[in-house]
């Protein structure tokens, strides 16, 4: 069964992204068109003639006006819905195809593909109506966990001082993101848009391919995650496709010291000292809690389980299962000091380092698997036991805690 | 003045003495309270643990060039069968014997490697360690030699003849034969020569018999295989791509070879360029000695 259902799964979503195709649509009617011109010519119908021609000069126009790479649905749908007020033209000349139907489900589409993030924001908001509106608040309470402001201590510095800083309140997603989620980025065309991509790798996307070639995380094979991991964390994307999928979705990868607060849930205990959890769930190693070396399967899980080792803040797996990139530079751990004068530490080969935090499901030491350990990689490392989970500044967010009482205090919870 | 003491005469201690100490690692005989073997320089601690249980145990040697992993690789690996409860595991004969799982453990947790194995046959690296396999009913005692990677390469170079390499050598019963992933992805290939070289160096010794190398079972083990995924993959696909020298010489000469890939750290080089653990993740530590103990005749 699951032999079959992996090919047709991977055929549904070519089918579906064919029809919603401009490209593909052009090249029917070019087709059609190209048809009755034949016919046309055997009949000598000057009405067909003039049909066709004008029907073949329409999909040529409209041909050229998408270029050859598929335009993404989210995105051509923005476009769409952004210059439906005006019949202005664009920059190519062309009057951007109004498409009534797409304009009045992109909220919805938005919400589907877990882009809420974006439709709560003020200037996005205000536009919405309440019901939309709500359903937002719903999302982004259900999907990510409140980290209130204040201190978190970063861990001794090289001084021997402990290094507290103040931080924003911040939301964090409760779960690391999926390859069920990652695959709307992917469907959605996210690899073909720069936009969401940062300036210094757009040259390097084409290297971010499966198994078979094609754009998605390195152990897909066709464009498609296999059935069965729909729910486990996507892994096998480097630091970038982090970023790329935070930023299409209206978020961004979580600090270090974002991601250290939310694990360790620091609380004040007077006299300047902060009494921090070295795991989510106490100061007490529990195997049952995590998904680590030696207690679960030796691989990935999905996200949703050891719902007894959430943090205080109600988020999943902040310790196990796999490493989370974080948006923090990494630097080495203590006892090797940089020589003086010399540059900020990269790894070997100048390829700079990002840091990791959590632990994953090969974590050997209890020691490597706490909220105060963090590791490193190479943003380009696509590795099997790194994920990511995205964050979102509470600033960012319109009517944060003017919702229902009972949705704020849900998520509280 | 010295105080006069009437001791009685056990014969039976004098016996202990007089009886030599035969050096389980080079066979040359020794008084009974040395420290170490006079022959190979070996502990007799070693000698003292080996005659102890029924079964003479089997000796493996842990092959491989300067910096190429050995220790970690044998740290690691006795720490994992130590923690088992089924297939393979292992459980540990003297404290010398646990000292290296400690000291592995100790310094891989702290995010840095142990120290490097010292040119000191005394000081390196030998674990007795009882072995249970599943389907057998008695255990196996088998000793494990970690040798200093410098005396291997000044073995194998003709520098001088280190007496303790060539006795061990000759004594192993199987060969784990360690090349770096990480040099041979650099393009270097020093580490298939020496692979090869020790290799050759084996055959030599013994040729026909029973005992012939060519019957022992030797693994060629891709330590360090985190930097490159396809190497776990298939790693004799991988020997045959970019060591094939070290493949056809283990093809032509041995009839139980196995390639394998291991990791058991991820490092990076640090600003000082020593290399630093940045996490642990052990990685099939446990394959390639499994298929040597299903290999090895009892």
């Amino acid at each position: 069964m699951l032999l079959l259902s992996r090919p047709r799964i991977v055929c549904v979503h070519r089918v579906k992204s064919a029809l919603r195709n401009p490209v593909f649509w052009s090249g029917i009617a070019t087709a059609s068109a190209a048809i009755l011109l034949v016919g046309a010519w055997f009949v000598d119908l000057r009405v067909g003639v003039g049909t066709s021609l004008a029907l073949m000069f329409w999909a040529i126009r409209r041909h050229r006006a998408f270029g050859s790479v598929p335009e993404p649905v989210g995105e051509s749908a923005a476009a769409v819905a952004g210059d439906a007020g005006s019949d202005a033209p664009d920059g190519n000349g062309l009057v951007p195809l109004r498409d009534t139907t797409i304009e009045s489900s992109l909220p919805q589409s938005m919400l589907r593909q877990q882009r809420y993030a974006l439709l709560v924001r003020a200037k996005i908001a205000e536009t919405l109506d309440g019901d939309l509106q709500t359903q937002a608040h719903r999302l982004l309470w259900d999907r990510m966990g409140l980290v209130p402001e204040g201190l978190v201590d970063l861990g001794t510095a090289a001084g021997g001082e402990s290094s507290q800083v103040w931080l924003d309140p911040v939301l964090i997603d409760r779960h690391c993101v999926t390859n069920k989620e990652y695959f709307e980025f992917v469907l959605a065309g996210g690899y073909q848009q720069p936009a969401f991509w940062d300036d210094d790798i757009v040259s390097g996307l084409l290297d971010f391919v499966d198994t078979t070639g094609a754009p998605g995380p390195r152990f897909w094979a066709d464009g498609a995650y296999r059935p069965e991991l729909a729910n486990h964390p996507v892994v096998g994307i480097s630091w970038y496709e982090a970023a790329a999928y935070a930023r299409w979705v209206g978020k961004r990868l979580p600090c270090d010291a974002e991601w250290l607060k939310a694990a360790s849930w620091p609380i004040a205990t007077g006299g300047g000292t902060l009494a921090q959890r070295r795991y989510p769930w106490g100061n007490t190693m529990d195997r049952t809690r995590a998904n680590l070396w030696g207690s679960g399967p030796k691989t990935t899980v999905p996200v949703g389980e050891y719902a007894n080792g959430v943090s205080v803040g109600g988020l999943y797996q902040l310790v196990g299962n796999v490493w989370e990139w974080a948006a923090t530079p990494f630097q080495l751990p203590r006892g090797e000091t940089v020589p003086a004068g010399a540059a900020a530490p990269v790894a070997s080969g100048e390829v700079p380092m990002k840091s990791i935090r959590g632990g994953a499901f090969d974590t050997y030491f209890d020691a490597q698997a706490t909220c105060q350990f963090k590791s490193g990689e190479q943003v380009l490392a696509r590795k099997h036991n790194i994920g990511f989970r995205c964050a979102l500044s509470a600033c960012d967010v319109a009517n944060l805690f003017c919702q229902s009482e009972d949705d704020l205090e849900e998520a509280m919870i | 003045m010295t105080p006069l003491v009437t001791l009685p005469l056990e014969s039976y201690q004098l016996a202990k003495y007089a009886e030599p100490l035969v050096c389980f690692v080079c066979r040359f005989e020794n008084s009974f309270d040395a420290e170490t073997c006079r022959g190979c320089g070996a502990p007799t601690a070693l000698t003292h643990q080996a005659t102890s249980p029924k079964r003479a145990p089997q000796m493996i040697a842990v092959i491989g060039p300067p910096g190429c992993g050995k220790t970690v690789y044998l740290g690691m690996l006795l720490d994992l069968l130590a923690r088992r409860t089924t297939g393979v595991r292992a459980l540990a004969r003297g404290a010398f014997s646990v000292t290296l799982q400690q000291e592995t453990v100790e310094a891989l947790a702290s995010c840095r490697f142990p120290e490097r194995t010292e040119n000191t046959p005394s000081r390196w690296n030998w674990v007795h360690c009882q072995v249970h396999l599943n389907r057998r009913r008695c255990p196996r005692e088998i000793i494990v030699a970690d040798p200093s990677g410098d005396a291997i390469l000044g073995h194998l170079e003709g520098q001088g003849h280190h007496p303790a390499v060539s006795a061990l050598f000759a004594r192993a019963a199987a060969a784990l034969v360690l090349v770096d992933v990480s040099e041979v992805e650099a393009g270097g290939s020093d580490g298939e020569y020496f692979a090869v070289k020790a290799l050759s160096s084996l055959d030599e010794l013994e040729r026909k018999g029973r005992r012939a190398w060519r019957r022992r079972p030797v693994a060629v083990v891709f330590t360090k295989a985190d930097v490159c995924e396809t190497c776990f993959d298939d790693p004799r696909e991988y020997a045959e791509l970019h060591c094939s020298s070290l493949v056809q010489f283990c093809h032509q000469r041995f009839s139980k070879v196995g390639f394998f890939a291991t990791s058991v750290a991820r490092s990076d080089t640090g600003p000082l360029g020593s290399q630093v653990p940045l996490r642990v993740e052990p990685r099939a530590i446990v394959d390639p000695f499994e298929w040597l103990i299903a290999r090895t005749a009892c």
